[in-house]
C-alpha cells in the first residue's frame, strides 16, 4: 500500500498541529511496515551498510547503530576465571551498604547517544568458598550463613546505581575440606547450594550525551569466591 | 525515476495549504522510494521521535518481596497439604502486602506488533523439617544386587513453582488469571492435580533438596551406605517470559505467585509428562525469600 497522507490542507483553514501530526505519524508506519514492493524501486539499491551503519566494538562486543547499542560479552572455564573476596568487602560487617565491588572484567562503558531504555541481562555461576575458617569477633557471619552477592549496576556500584532487591546469593560451600585424599571439598558442592546460574535484569534509562558505566559487582562474606563463568547482554533502545 | 528534492522551508518562506500538500504527496508515487529517498537521507524510526516511544514505548521495574538481603527475618511460605489447593501464595514484603507489578488506572495496552517482556528474580532458601525427601512420592524404591537389600533413594526433584499470574479486567486487580500458555496446576491428571509441562510456560521450578548416597557398592548397601542430604541454601532464581499480543490487551497488573510441593510425574492416562502436587511432604518444608525484582519491558517488534 503506497503511502496516503490522512490529511489534505486546504487555503483559508486553521492549519493545526494534529493534522500535521497526523500526516507524520501515518509516515512514519509506512516506512516501518507499509512498503510493498510497488512502492520500491526494480533494482537493488540498498546494503545492510544503508539500514543500519554499523559501528562494531570487538572490545566491548556490541554493536552501535542509529537504533542503539546491542551485543554482550561472556567468558570463563576453570582455568580463566574472576574472583571476588570478603577481604575487600563483607568482612565482619553487619551492613551492605558499602563496599561492593565490581567484579572484575564484566563492566561496559557506553556512550549514550540519544535518550534510551536500557535492559542489561547477566547470568554468572560461582564456586563459594570452601571457606570453613571458624567465625570470630570480626570475622563473622558463620561458616554456614556465609554468602557472595551479585548484583547489577549502572553509573555506580553505590546505593544510586545498585538496588539490594536486584542482589542474588551464592552459597559457601561451608563443609570445609577433606582431610584425606581425594583432598578437596569434604562434601559435593550442589548446583541447589553453590553452582547454578544466577541471572538478572537490570532495566534503566538515560538521556543523551551520557557516558554511562553498566555491569556486575559483588558484595561478599566468603574468602574467596570464583566466578567461573559470566556473561553479560546490552540492549540499549534510542527513544 | 523521480526523487524528492525539496528545498527545505527556511525563515520567511510562507507555509501554505499547497506546499504542506506537496511535502506529503512527495511520497504517494510508485517506485519513488529508492536510494536517494529513503537510503541516503538515513530514514531511520528514532528520527519520528514522538510519545510514547515507538520502539520501546514502555519500560517499569518493580520490587519483588522484602528488602532483608542478610536474611535476617525472611517471608516464610509453607507447602500446601490439601490438592487441589485452594490459592497460591502471592510473593509480599513480609507485612502481607502484595508486591506487584501494578500498571495504572488506564493500564498497559498493547499494541499490534509489541511484545511484552517480563523479568523477574528472587532470592529464595528451603527450610526443611524432619525428612521430607521420605514423604509422599518423592523416592523410588532401588533394588540393591547384595545383603543390603532395597534402598528407597529420593529423586531430589521436590520443588516449589512460581508462575505468573496477570490482571486483564480492571485496575482494581481482583481479576487475576493465569497468563497465556501458563496452568493454574489445578488440573486433575490421574489421581493428581497439577499441570502438563507443555502449559509450564511461565513457570520456574525451585528445587529444594539434594540426596545422595555414601559408601554405596554397585548397589550394595550393605556396607555403612549413608544417606547425605542437604537443603537448597540462599540463592537467586530468575524468570522470563515474552508475549506477542494477538489483540490488543490491556493489562492492569502482574505478579509472581509461589506453589509446593511438587514432583514431575508421567501421567498415563494422558500420556503427558507433568509437574504435580504431592502433598505428602507439606508438614516438613517451607519455602523462604527475601527480595528481588520485576521488570516490565515492551518492544515494538514491527
Amino acid at each position: 500500500m503506497a503511502y496516503a497522507k490522512p490529511n489534505t490542507f486546504s487555503d483559508g483553514t486553521t492549519l493545526v498541529a494534529a493534522s500535521v501530526q497526523g500526516n507524520v505519524d501515518a509516515l512514519r508506519i509506512y516506512l516501518h511496515n507499509g512498503i510493498v514492493q510497488a512502492d520500491l524501486l526494480n533494482s537493488k539499491w540498498i546494503d545492510t551498510r544503508h539500514i543500519q551503519p554499523p559501528r562494531y566494538d570487538a572490545v566491548q562486543g556490541v554493536q552501535h547503530g542509529v537504533t542503539g547499542y546491542q551485543g554482550g560479552q561472556w567468558k570463563g572455564n576453570l582455568v580463566n576465571m574472576s574472583f571476588v573476596t570478603s577481604f575487600t568487602s563483607g568482612v565482619g560487617r553487619d551492613s551492605h551498604t558499602g563496599d561492593w565491588r565490581r567484579v572484575p572484567n564484566t563492566s561496559f562503558d557506553v556512550d549514550i547517544r540519544r535518550n534510551a531504555k536500557i535492559l542489561l541481562h547477566w547470568s554468572l555461576e560461582v564456586e563459594g568458598g570452601p571457606d570453613d575458617v571458624p567465625a570470630v569477633t570480626g570475622r563473622t557471619p558463620a561458616i554456614g550463613d556465609r554468602y557472595a552477592y551479585f548484583a547489577p549496576y549502572i553509573g555506580t556500584v553505590g546505593g544510586a546505581g545498585r538496588s539490594i532487591y536486584d542482589a542474588q546469593e551464592v552459597k559457601n560451600n561451608g563443609d570445609g575440606f577433606n582431610g584425606t585424599t581425594p583432598f578437596g571439598p569434604d562434601r559435593p558442592y550442589t548446583t541447589l547450594n553453590g553452582y547454578g546460574r544466577r541471572t538478572g535484569v537490570l532495566a534503566a534509562e538515560r538521556n543523551a550525551g551520557t557516558r554511562t558505566t553498566i555491569g556486575l559487582c559483588s558484595w561478599s562474606e566468603i574468602d574467596r569466591s570464583a566466578v567461573v563463568n559470566w556473561s553479560i547482554g546490552l540492549e540499549i533502545w534510542y527513544l | 525515476m523521480s526523487r524528492i528534492n525539496r528545498a527545505r522551508i527556511v525563515d520567511g518562506d510562507q507555509t501554505t495549504a499547497a506546499s504542506l500538500n506537496d511535502r506529503f504527496d512527495d511520497f504517494t508515487q510508485a517506485n519513488e522510494v529508492d536510494q536517494f529517498n529513503l537510503r541516503d537521507s538515513a530514514v531511520d524510526l528514532p528520527q519520528f521521535k514522538k510519545s510514547p516511544k515507538f520502539q520501546a514505548p514502555f519500560v517499569q521495574t518493580d520490587v519483588l518481596g522484602k528488602s532483608d538481603m542478610l536474611h535476617a527475618a525472611p517471608v516464610s511460605v509453607g507447602a500446601t497439604g490439601s490438592t487441589p489447593y485452594s490459592s497460591p501464595h502471592v510473593i509480599q514484603d513480609g507485612a502481607a502486602n502484595p508486591t506487584i507489578a501494578s500498571y495504572g488506572a488506564s493500564g498497559l495496552t498493547l499494541s499490534a506488533g509489541e511484545v511484552l517482556r517480563i523479568y523477574w528474580s528472587l532470592s529464595v532458601r528451603a527450610d526443611l523439617t524432619n525428612s521430607p525427601w521420605d514423604d509422599g512420592f518423592q523416592f523410588n524404591a532401588i533394588a540393591g544386587t547384595g545383603g543390603g537389600g532395597n534402598t528407597d533413594v529420593s529423586t531430589s526433584a521436590g520443588c516449589f513453582v512460581a508462575w505468573l499470574q496477570w490482571d486483564v479486567t480492571s485496575n482494581g486487580l481482583t481479576n487475576w488469571t493465569e497468563v497465556p500458555g501458563q496452568s493454574d496446576f489445578k488440573t486433575t491428571l490421574g489421581s493428581f492435580h497439577g499441570s502438563s509441562l507443555q502449559l509450564c510456560q511461565a513457570t520456574t521450578v525451585i528445587p529444594l533438596w539434594s540426596y545422595w548416597l555414601r559408601n554405596l557398592n554397585n548397589g550394595d548397601s550393605s556396607a555403612g551406605t549413608s544417606v547425605e542430604t542437604k537443603a537448597a541454601g540462599w540463592r537467586g532464581i530468575s524468570g522470563a517470559w515474552h508475549y506477542e499480543a494477538l489483540g490488543t490487551p490491556t493489562i492492569f497488573g502482574l505478579r509472581v505467585v509461589l506453589l509446593g510441593v511438587m514432583h514431575p510425574r508421567r501421567i498415563s492416562a494422558g500420556a503427558a509428562n507433568t509437574l504435580v502436587l504431592d502433598v505428602g511432604p507439606a508438614a516438613d518444608v517451607d519455602l523462604e525469600y527475601t527480595g528481588g525484582r520485576l521488570v516490565t519491558f515492551v518492544n515494538r517488534m514491527k
